[in-house]
């Protein structure tokens, strides 16, 4: 902090070092060998980073769902789901905007559809998706009116397991974070999404007006 | 209620990661205090910043606004990992660190981040990591002074008794 010293903040150094101007540090830095230090760090952190290739969630077209480079460690699909925490939701497309017309198959109904990941190689599914080890998921939940919603995934041989609890969506699509990643026991299980008092427990959900869900089936061996 | 949000380009958002990324990455895996997950907030932020980032155009500081969206991104994983109790998180994050920050209180601050309130916690990260003055401080998240001093206090307090009492902090 400001009074630990004279030098100028970390975020006025880190300000300087991206480009924005400050008179007033650059002079200090001038005259200050420890700030300097501190800027040539981030410089050759700066020139490390350049050198690296651009993501591929950066790369890739927009339509593209972006995946974890790295192995995600929040959520494994069976038989370690039961790791999961809340999952927060992001709004990807506004309801003003209007989905896309394959996205709400009947008016009122919300959608779930998977994305899967396969090496870099994604498609889309609704209603059911085979999985192999390794393949990553990613959900999209097209909620045509603002309401609450829950998300649940049940293990044909495991509890059930609440993904998102009544939160409060706006129309649009939404992305599910984050990624599940299916490992190498076999995985049977499915995903419910709709009115929290339906579908998490100790209700049974059951496909209706207000209720859809999706399957996620290894691929047969 | 919410205003209308607009987006940045693929584009604008290749620039962010050519000039910033590596301030990103880096504030992203000190405050999580795990590199992987680090990076997930990494990439988390760059989703936010092409569905809504089109402020950034405008940003009196464009860095400040890049951090913005990255705590936002590191709190949610934050709190998402903080309810998972097996899921301790590691000792302390090994940067170095600008000459006005004291990296043992950082580290002890960014220890007990999880159990802290949201406005607390963004407090912490501009205090402890950012070094800001309070003043600066209670001007980012819109507090009066008095409130941001009481708070700084507070937190500084608990992390010399982290500091001095060596693992053992709960929410
Ligand atoms: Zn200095």
């Amino acid at each position: 902090m400001s009074d630990a010293g004279s030098h100028p903040s970390a975020f006025r150094l880190e300000a300087l070092h991206a480009g924005e101007a400050d008179a007033e540090a650059a002079a200090h830095v001038e005259r200050c060998a420890a700030c300097r230090a501190y800027l040539d760090g981030l410089d050759a952190e700066r020139a490390a980073h350049q050198a690296a290739p651009m993501p591929a969630f950066l790369e890739a077209p927009a339509n593209v769902v972006p995946f974890p480079a790295r192995r995600s460690r929040l959520v494994y699909i069976l038989p370690a789901l039961a790791a999961a925490a809340a999952l927060a939701l992001v709004l990807l497309r506004p309801g003003a905007d209007g989905p896309p017309p394959d996205e709400i198959r009947m008016k009122g109904a919300v959608g779930v559809v998977a994305i899967r990941d396969r090496d870099g190689a994604q498609v889309r599914e609704r209603g059911r998706v085979l999985v192999r080890p390794g393949d990553r998921l990613r959900f999209e939940v097209t909620v045509p009116a603002a309401k609450s919603l829950s998300v649940v995934a049940r293990p044909d041989d495991g509890p059930a397991e609440v993904l998102v609890s009544g939160a409060r969506l706006e129309a649009g699509v939404h992305l599910l974070e984050p990624t599940l990643r299916a490992d190498e026991e076999a995985t049977r299980v499915t995903i419910w999404v709709g009115p929290p008092a339906l579908v998490e427990p100790p209700a049974v959900p059951r496909d209706g007006p207000s209720v859809t869900s999706l399957r996620i089936e290894s691929e047969s061996p | 209620m919410r205003a209308r949000v607009s987006s940045l380009t693929p584009d604008e958002c290749k620039a962010i990661w050519h000039g910033h990324g590596h301030l990103l990455r880096r504030r992203c895996r000190m405050i999580l205090r795990d590199d992987a997950l680090g990076d997930d907030a990494l990439q988390e932020t760059f989703v936010k910043l092409l569905r809504y980032g089109g402020e950034y155009r405008n940003a009196a500081s464009p860095l400040r606004f890049l951090y913005r969206v990255a705590d936002r991104c590191c709190f949610e994983l934050l709190e998402r990992r903080s309810s998972r109790r097996e899921d301790a998180p590691p000792d302390d994050w090994h940067g170095f660190a600008a000459p006005g920050v004291d990296p043992a209180l950082r580290g002890a601050v960014l220890g007990f981040l999880h159990a802290l309130s949201p406005e607390e916690r963004q407090l912490a990260v501009l205090v402890f990591v950012d070094g800001l003055s309070q003043g600066e401080a209670a001007e980012e998240i819109g507090v009066s002074r008095v409130t941001v001093n009481k708070r700084v206090q507070a937190l500084r307090e608990r992390a010399e008794r982290a500091l001095r009492t060596p693992r053992r902090e709960d929410g």
